[in-house]
């Protein structure tokens, strides 16, 4: 491994956030809410290791596939400690293991959060908060489009061919081409987010916040009560749907600003995912509707609906306390966060494509069964998929799993009981933020301990770097020089 | 009429036999003097061993005075060489043996501005074989003036309507709804019926007219119509893919089985919803475990022409509907309906005799040849001063042995009847017996100038 290109790299993209880090700064200084000296200084520090790291490294301009891995993990780990440290300075956040959980909770757009009093918050660190939300989703659009394909990682390949651009060796140049265009349509989605959530009521910020929020599929809202404190039945329309849009692959969107609206129906794994949601809103809501716990048709349908998209897309927004809802919710909860977004998109989880995948899998292995000589294909999208890609989705499905188990062995370990350390492993492994038991959708992380704030850590991490990435840089042969 | 043929293999051979009998000066150019040597045994013709896309080859033969050059090597690239060598060296009239679809242009036509005929006999045989299975009772399909006129072969059934009775009568029962009967072929022989023709048990007859009236017809003709649900092609090669993605597009189930377990891989990849599966065709117990005696439709196009005839006995054997089998040689051709095999299709055959008809009939769109009975369909197009423009069927001499299956005119597809008048521009579909076949073509010949 070329060690000094990847520093230099990440000194790039410690440069870039600590220039990101002004925008929260102006913010505070707007609202005169005392804190943009924090910002300011973290700014300062940020550029002062960027140039350390710039001039320690050596040219970046020919990384390869094994560069790639140490670029991507590390330079989200990088990017996410110096996010914490404006928090950390001004007191907003006491600790720093809380402020970089807060920090890398945003840029994994996990959402999981370790405030207890959110509205106490000063404009300066909901701002930051919700900015690292969509530098983090812009960083993922980019990875499951552009990097990840070219490295091979998961079964992502299926879409090296999606996106228009120049196809060379090097990384960069495709790299750049499909960032401009993707990043347009990110953008694109936020600016008539935030304007749909004013024309509804909504302050500037605060749509500003909830459209970064939606759009990265993070979470992170400025109310104690997330979405569901603005009592607005027309805010929560908007996020549903913005919500469903952020967990669709973007090349989708993109061809259909293109033109192609048609796209959309021709995906395979878009039906999949609109089918995944319809199914899974209609269990949800029959026992919702016979216990009878909202009053109105209307209300049971919103929140129903609102919480399904909302954990499918791996978003993590609530508007209603599941925990109340009958026991089937959760169970149905709980597989979606395992399943995720589109790949493409900026939801985490196993993605729906895998899923499919898998499941097309095991039909062919059905069928290998009935006719013992046939030869068979994958199929999907209406192409022959390589049998390597699918031992690769294969091996993608079994480090999930073992990671989530570990994660559940190592909570329970530490004294938490099974159902707080399942939905805490799922919800940051599947970056949706609110889980289950003591982490459900009213409550957050902050009465977890050190340890197992670095242990989520390193979930959100992996889980958003497509495990792989991450569980790649534990080979030894990763690190050989080249 | 001199004929320059480049190969001497099935194909090659087959042609200038064809076209030697009929009188025309052949030459026949071959590079291996090994197969030329097997040619030289049968054939009367001129020989020349050499490279048939050497231009200085060409040029010794002459290519100023050729009248047709057909280049019918098993090489898709030779064959179009030769052809734009011979544009370039003056030759008239070039036909390109062409089989890879890659070099087809939107389906049909070559790009290439020198070669006037290119040949695609998989093509066509897939073709016919898909129209074949699906037209229950129907043994033999053909399609004309872009299949708005179908000509169908079929066996008269023992219980079927119109078995014992003549075409008057029918004509009087049925009136418009049945297609016109255009050729009968009875105990070996061919003829082309009146009205006092009586239809019998197991004749083969030919029907003419438009999709529809043609398949109300085979209703009349055939005892039962099964629909055509589950399809298992043997072998996955160019032919075999190519009919198995025309028949899952009409939503039949296809298995598709062969022995190779890369050709395997590569239909497994190139089709979608079919099953493939890697099993010798001549391994009873794997494909009656695949369920071979419930096919509706079974069709032989592997390379192994033996194979082909058993694998399609046994699924005959086993109960399977319709057999079709892929046979090129003609002593095969002409044994297999004995053996209950329903159809052979040969496209190599088919190839020869397709040449064949474009030699000296100048105003032929299109020819085909009726199954083992020598009769052929041939589409005209009428010229302006042509005699029969403007007179009433009933009173033309129309040649003998010799028939008009369906007029195309600009507002539609008309059976012809005494009264129908033909105009100029229209096209006929003739059918015509071997002893009829010069008498036609002199009759259609008549203004075009080129005889």
């Amino acid at each position: 491994m070329k060690l000094r290109s990847v520093i230099r790299v990440l000194g790039f993209l410690l440069g870039v956030t600590a220039i990101s880090l002004l925008l929260p700064a102006i913010v505070s200084a707007i609202y005169h809410d005392g804190d943009a000296w924090s910002f300011l200084v973290s700014a300062g520090i940020g550029c002062a290791l960027a140039a350390i790291f710039w001039w320690t490294g050596a040219d970046a301009r020919d990384i390869r596939a094994r560069e790639g891995f140490a670029v991507v993990t590390f330079g989200w780990l990088a990017v996410g400690l110096l996010g914490g440290l404006p928090a950390f300075l001004s007191g907003e956040i006491p600790t720093y293991t809380d402020a970089a959980f807060e920090s890398i909770s945003g840029f994994t757009t996990t959402g999981a959060s370790i405030l207890t009093d959110i509205e106490g918050r000063t404009h300066g660190v909901l701002f930051w908060r919700a900015l690292t939300h969509w530098l983090g989703g812009m960083g993922i659009v980019l990875l499951a489009l552009a990097i990840l394909p070219l490295l091979g990682v998961g079964g992502m390949q299926l879409f090296r061919a999606e996106v228009p651009g120049p196809v060379a060796e090097r990384l960069t140049p495709r790299i750049s081409q499909t960032a401009k265009l993707l990043w347009g349509v990110y953008l694109l989605l936020t600016a008539m987010e935030a304007g749909a959530l004013m024309l509804a009521g909504m302050s500037l910020f605060d749509a500003v916040c909830h459209a970064f929020a939606t759009m990265a599929t993070g979470g992170f809202s400025n109310h104690n009560a997330s979405v569901g404190g603005y009592q607005s039945a027309a805010v929560e329309w908007i996020i549903i749907v913005f919500m469903f849009l952020a967990g669709t692959n973007f090349t989708l969107h993109y061809l259909a600003l293109t033109g192609k609206v048609q796209a959309y129906i021709k995906d395979d794994e878009f039906r999949f995912y609109v089918s995944v949601i319809v199914l899974a809103t209609a269990v949800i809501l029959l026992p919702l509707f016979v216990v009878n716990i909202i009053p109105s048709a209307h209300d049971t349908i919103r929140h129903g609906l609102f919480q399904t998209v909302s954990i499918m897309t791996t978003t993590g927004f609530g508007t209603h306390d599941y925990l109340l809802w009958p026991p089937v919710a959760h169970a149905v909860l709980l597989i979606l966060m395992a399943i995720g977004g589109c790949a493409g998109s900026t939801g985490g989880g196993i993605k729906v494509m895998r899923l499919l995948i898998l499941m097309k899998v095991a039909k062919q292995e059905l069928t290998r069964l009935v006719h013992p000589r046939a030869v068979t294909t994958l199929w999907y999208n209406g192409r022959a998929v390589k049998p390597s890609l699918a031992t690769n989705v294969l091996g993608f499905f079994l480090l999930f799993i073992l990671v989530y188990v570990s994660g559940m062995v190592a909570l329970t370990l530490g004294g938490r009981d099974l159902v707080t350390s399942v939905g805490a492993t799922a919800a940051t492994l599947g970056n949706i933020g609110p889980g289950l038991g003591s982490v459900g959708p009213t409550s957050n992380y902050a009465h977890f301990v050190g340890w197992e704030k670095w242990l989520l850590i390193f979930f959100m991490l992996a889980g958003r770097l497509e495990i792989y990435t991450v569980l790649v840089l534990f080979l030894p042969e990763a690190w050989r020089r080249s | 009429m001199k004929i320059v043929i480049i190969g001497a293999g099935a194909v090659g051979t087959d042609l200038a036999r064809n076209l030697t009998e009929s009188g025309h000066d052949v030459v026949l150019v071959e590079k291996n003097a090994d197969v030329m040597a097997v040619a030289q045994e049968s054939l009367d013709c001129r020989f020349v061993t050499d490279s048939g896309v050497s231009p200085s080859a060409l040029e010794k033969i002459g290519m100023r005075d050729c009248d047709l050059f057909a280049a019918v090597t098993n090489l898709d690239e030779i064959n179009i060489i030769a052809c734009l060598t011979a544009h370039q060296l003056g030759a008239k009239k070039k036909v390109a043996r062409v089989r890879s679809q890659e070099y087809y242009y939107h389906g049909s036509h070559l790009a290439f501005k020198g070669i006037d005929i290119a040949m695609n006999p998989d093509h066509e045989a897939a073709h016919t074989i898909r129209e074949t299975l699906f037209r229950s009772g129907a043994l033999e399909a053909h399609r004309f003036a872009k299949g708005k006129v179908r000509v169908v072969a079929a066996k008269v059934a023992e219980a079927s309507y119109v078995a014992g009775k003549s075409l008057r009568e029918l004509n009087k029962e049925l009136g418009n709804s049945i297609a016109l009967v255009a050729a009968v072929c009875r105990d070996d022989t061919t003829l082309i019926p009146n009205g006092d023709t009586i239809l019998q048990p197991n004749d083969l007859i030919y029907f003419t007219g438009t999709r529809r009236l043609v398949d109300r017809s085979l209703y009349y003709v055939s005892a039962q119509q099964e629909p055509l649900q589950k399809v298992m092609i043997v072998g996955a090669n160019a032919m075999g893919r190519e009919l198995a993605r025309d028949l899952m597009a009409a939503k039949v189930k296809v298995k598709i089985v062969d022995p190779d377990p890369e050709r395997c891989r590569i239909a497994s990849e190139s089709l979608h919803h079919a099953l493939v599966l890697n099993i010798d065709p001549v391994d009873t117990s794997p494909l009656v475990d695949e369920g071979i005696g419930e096919m509706d439709g079974f069709v032989a196009v592997g390379e192994d022409e033996e194979v082909n005839i058993l694998s399609c006995l046994l699924a005959k054997g086993k109960g399977a509907g319709r057999t079709v089998c892929l046979v090129n040689r003609a002593d095969y051709v002409d044994l297999l309906p004995n053996l209950g095999v329903d159809v052979a299709v040969s496209p190599r055959r088919s190839t020869s005799a397709t040449i064949a008809r474009f030699v000296g009939r100048g105003a032929v769109v299109s020819a085909e040849e009726l199954g083992f009975t020598g009769a052929q369909i041939l589409q005209y197009r009428l010229e302006k001063n042509n005699p029969a423009v403007g007179v009433p069927l009933h009173k033309l001499t129309f040649p003998g042995d010799a028939v008009i299956g369906a007029v195309i005119t600009p507002r539609g597809v008309q059976t012809p009847g005494g009264n129908t008048v033909l105009e100029a521009g229209d096209e006929v579909v003739v059918f015509a017996l071997p002893t009829g076949l010069k008498g036609v073509e002199k009759f259609f010949a008549v203004g075009t100038g080129s005889q």
